[in-house]
């Protein structure tokens, strides 16, 4: 209680709206969540908390950015297995190889690409900056030569096909299509008993409620409302002196770490990382959740993650067929006729109420202004 | 004076059309230069080929000594050329003001655009006060008239302090009181130190507020001088008035 | 030698697969901005029906079944084209992105339709006897059933460009796709251009279907794997160009079968991957690049 309280200036006599909305959302996770939820359920949110981490990123590359992103499973993947790979190392105990070499009979000791997993000061750190570095290499590769929209969409998931194709490939490195699986310890924590994973919850909360706040100051900064310009017109942009390829790169890159962090969290929440979690299918699906949140709005992005997924779950539980219709009419219902998602519902509500009171503000008249017919170009 | 801005031998080719087929410009700092021709003339070709919006063929263009060809269009407008568009091109799910803030902030360091801004710069004001849109600085600029859009453009290249002005069509699609006050806005810019290139159809503007004027004419330059001497040019009237489409509007520019 | 005699037909048939992929996707992305990731689903549907002719009919007439196979399977992706049209994408004209997101949902529905449908297992369909077997040429055996496939896709190519430049449909496609506005205002009825390219475009990926089912067997997700083989010919191609698809389509069906030759499957898919972003910083724009007036913005 004394976490939220702080979170309210007790000085000022009205906090803003955001500060209330942001406390709520705050005692929600933080509070309510872990008092009315079973293990079961909260273990559950836990793992939809880590997607709604990723949905944030999708949201500023793709919502304010522009940018589709087809292909965050690649680095959802990429955070997983480097935190997977050092839980495995950890659970095996010093000398010893993880269960997942030793199937395979090729190893002796362990591969040159494990080793440095070994320790947690790498391994964490390479699970948000590995999948930085490829976003920025791909990215500047793709947004130098001013190549975009669907092609950077197609390309990004391509590569992450790739990425699922090298992992099935090399089944004594990586294990294959079973992924790394078997945890027993998160850093002192063990991952199959229902306390700890309680910790874990209210780390991932934390940690979701940190990444949305320091994503929000960067989407209001001066740099966000560049982004959403060079969204609109990037050869606009360019005119203003700006290099728009540097103004996407740093919001698909910044994507690309939260995947990997997200990924990362997944891991010891959910006790498994396989390649079916992270190839172009699963990708395509995560542009959905924050399609239905709000694509503009980053924590309607976050809530996305959370309410496809809790349907996801209760409704493939009892009909499982009837689920894979309703994620592909989802995606059809929510582009077509809700292009803004859950947000812009909220908005029109909103608006829709405020009509009923006497007319408030000029402002939204200014704003609802049409726009001046188009003025003949030639006036010889 | 000193020359700011120095094109030569200047192609622009699409395939086998010559949009710019061998032209000469030089502009001496703190200069207002009106560029007036008939359609397809190159007037916009040029001002797209400065700012390399199209790639020149061949050719030079040296602005303050520097050759501008082969820098791409963002260290371009760094060198110290702002430009605006036919189309008036603002960002219209920003607001009035932070169109405006944008532009003035291209050479803070990009580690500090992460920042939120705070309040507003006395530059952003004042220039937005010398466009007349402080009333709108807090609405977004997709609600603004269409004239209001090109002064919000001016308005976002003068606050970047350019040392050229490039205009493309500045009055196009205004009304008769939005030229008047566009026209001693140039003024007053030119008056300030930048030097200015207007590209114009609108025949009454220029005569009421150029001094020097240059006629394109497939591709090339055909004269320069004074609105008079221009006017009183025998190969300039027989451009417009040798093309039908013109015919009109030319003659009654002339006469 | 015979090596790379042996990967050179590998390449060619890969090719050919790709190509009669990518053919409708280009034309529909270079012609209405429509990003169709559906298209993976009328491969299926082409491989399905070549599945239910053939149990329909019974094996005794493989090969008339798998005749017939090739036009049904046309008409039937076609007309799945068309609907989707109708129903989903001209709302979304101008909003290529949107277009992508959709079709991938209506994609989804289709997959398990198919697995309500023929259940969730792959499914075996069987080649005509004539298909069986190969030619031994240089000590190297090309499968017939390769041989066809490639075969059905020369006769595609030739049957397109015809169409594209001696008739005045096809005519009309390219002035579509060149201008649409000024093709507008010229008369041509748009729509129709447009419907008709969505129903040859999504007819070719059911031939492509049905050449498939030669290959291996029959599943709900048969498509995907292709699909996004045949969008990368399609940016290393160029929009809309036939040219540059045929090129694409080779240059990535040889570097795949090469790259899988001397390392393994996946080696050769990060590969391919690596060398289309690298062709991309030389060339963003794709092999074949329509020319432009820059004039007219």
């Amino acid at each position: 209680m004394n976490a939220v309280a702080k979170l309210l200036p007790s000085s000022a006599p009205k906090p803003s709206a955001f500060v209330v909305r942001f406390a709520l959302m705050a005692v929600a996770l933080l509070l309510i969540a872990p008092m009315v939820l079973s293990d079961f359920r909260l273990s559950l949110l836990a793992k939809f908390l880590c997607f709604a981490i990723l949905a944030i990123g999708i949201g500023l590359a793709w919502g304010q950015g522009g940018m589709l992103v087809l292909g965050q499973g690649l680095f959802f993947g990429l955070g997983g297995y480097c935190m997977g790979m050092h839980m495995k190392i950890v659970d095996a105990g010093p000398g010893q190889l993880p269960d997942i070499l030793t199937f395979s009979g090729q190893h002796e000791s362990l591969p040159l690409l494990w080793v440095p997993f070994s320790s947690a000061w790498f391994a964490i750190p390479m699970a948000i900056l590995l999948p930085m570095a490829i976003a920025a290499l791909l990215g500047a590769a793709i947004f130098r030569q001013r190549i975009r929209g669907a092609y950077f969409a197609i390309l990004s998931q391509a590569l992450a096909g790739a990425f699922v194709i090298v992992l099935v490939g090399n089944q004594a490195l990586t294990g294959g299509t079973n992924g790394l699986t078997n945890f027993q310890t998160f850093f002192g924590l063990s991952v199959t008993s229902p306390s700890d994973q309680r910790i874990l919850y209210f780390v991932v909360a934390v940690v979701l409620l940190v990444v949305f706040l320091a994503t929000r100051e960067l989407a209001l900064g001066r740099y966000g409302r560049l982004l959403l310009a060079v969204r609109d017109d990037e050869d606009r942009v360019r005119f203003l002196g700006y290099d728009p390829t540097r103004v996407k790169l740093v919001a698909y890159v910044v994507a690309a770490g939260l995947a990997g962090l997200a990924g990362a969290l997944f891991v010891p929440v959910v006790g498994i990382i396989s390649p079916a979690m992270l190839g172009i299918v699963p990708s395509v699906e995560m542009v959905i959740w924050v399609a239905l949140g709000g694509r503009t709005a980053l924590a309607w992005a976050a809530a996305g993650a959370v309410i496809v997924n809790t349907a996801k779950t209760n409704i493939s539980e009892q009909f499982p067929s009837t689920w894979l219709y309703m994620q592909g009419l989802l995606f059809v219902v929510v582009i077509l006729f809700l292009p803004k998602g859950i947000a812009g519902a909220v908005e029109n509500l909103r608006a829709l109420a405020a009509r009923r009171q006497p007319p408030p503000a000029i402002s939204r008249l200014t704003r609802r202004r049409p726009r001046a017919p188009a003025a003949a170009e030639e006036s010889v | 004076m000193t020359e700011l801005l120095k094109i030569r031998d200047l192609v622009v080719a699409f395939d086998a059309f010559h949009a710019i087929d061998g032209l000469d410009l030089t502009l001496e700092e703190h200069e207002v230069r009106f560029v007036i021709g008939p359609n397809g003339a190159g007037k916009t070709t040029l001002i797209d080929s400065i700012t390399n919006l199209v790639r020149p063929t061949a050719g030079s263009i040296l602005f303050a000594g520097e050759e501008l060809l082969g820098k791409s269009e963002y260290a371009i407008v760094r060198t110290g050329i702002g430009r605006t568009f036919q189309k008036p091109s603002v960002f219209d799910e920003l607001t009035v003001l932070e169109n405006v803030d944008i532009a003035a902030s291209f050479r803070l360091p990009f580690r500090s655009l992460l920042r939120r801004r705070k309040g507003i710069s006395d530059e952003v004001a004042q220039t937005l006060g010398s466009v007349n849109l402080t009333d709108q600085s807090e609405s977004p600029a997709g609600s603004l008239s269409h004239g209001q859009k090109q002064w919000l453009e001016v308005a976002m290249v003068l606050v970047q302090r350019p040392r050229l002005l490039l205009l493309d069509e500045p009055v196009a699609g205004m009304t008769e009181k939005e030229r008047l006050h566009t026209g001693e806005l140039v003024t007053r810019i030119a008056a300030e130190g930048t030097t200015v290139l207007v590209v114009e159809h609108d025949m009454d503007f220029v005569r009421r507020f150029a001094h020097k004027v240059t006629v394109m004419h497939e591709g090339k330059i055909l004269t320069e001088g004074s609105v008079a001497e221009v006017q009183s040019n025998e190969t300039v009237r027989e451009v417009y008035l040798g093309r039908p489409r013109d015919a009109r509007g030319a003659a009654e520019a002339l006469t | 030698m015979e090596v790379i005699l042996n990967q050179l037909f590998v390449g060619l048939s890969i090719a050919s697969i790709l190509l009669l992929v990518a053919l409708g996707l280009t034309f529909t992305f270079g012609q209405m901005n429509v990003i169709n990731m559906a298209h993976g689903e009328f491969i299926m549907a082409g491989a399905y029906t070549t599945y239910v002719l053939q149990t329909a009919l019974g094996t005794g007439f493989l090969t008339l079944s798998f005749g017939l196979a090739l036009p049904a399977a046309f008409l039937i992706a076609g007309t799945l084209g068309l609907i989707l049209e109708f129903l989903v994408i001209r709302r979304l004209y101008g909003r290529p992105l949107d277009t992508l997101l959709v079709t991938w949902g209506v994609g989804l529905m289709l997959q398990q339709l198919a697995r309500d449908l023929f259940g969730a297992q792959n499914v075996n369909v069987s080649a005509p006897s004539f298909l069986d077997g190969g030619l031994t040429v240089a000590g190297v055996s090309l499968s017939y059933s390769r041989m066809f496939i490639i075969g059905v896709v020369l006769f595609v190519v030739v049957a397109i460009a015809l169409y594209m430049q001696r008739t005045p449909a096809g005519r009309r496609m390219r002035a579509v796709m060149q201008n649409r506005p000024l093709a507008s205002v010229s008369g041509v009825r748009t729509r129709v251009v447009d419907r008709t390219t969505f129903f040859i475009g999504s007819g070719l990926a059911g031939v492509a279907g049905v050449g498939i089912t030669l290959l291996g067997p029959v599943g709900p997700t048969l498509g995907l794997a292709y699909l996004i083989d045949a969008f990368l010919v399609v940016i290393v191609g160029g929009l809309g160009q036939l040219r540059g698809a045929i090129l694409a389509a080779l240059a990535l069906g040889m570097a795949n079968s090469f790259i899988e030759y001397n390392t393994s499957a996946s080696i050769a898919k990060a590969g391919v991957f690596l060398l289309i972003v690298l062709f991309l910083q030389w060339r963003p724009q794709g092999m074949v690049v329509q020319q432009r007036r820059g004039l007219a913005s």
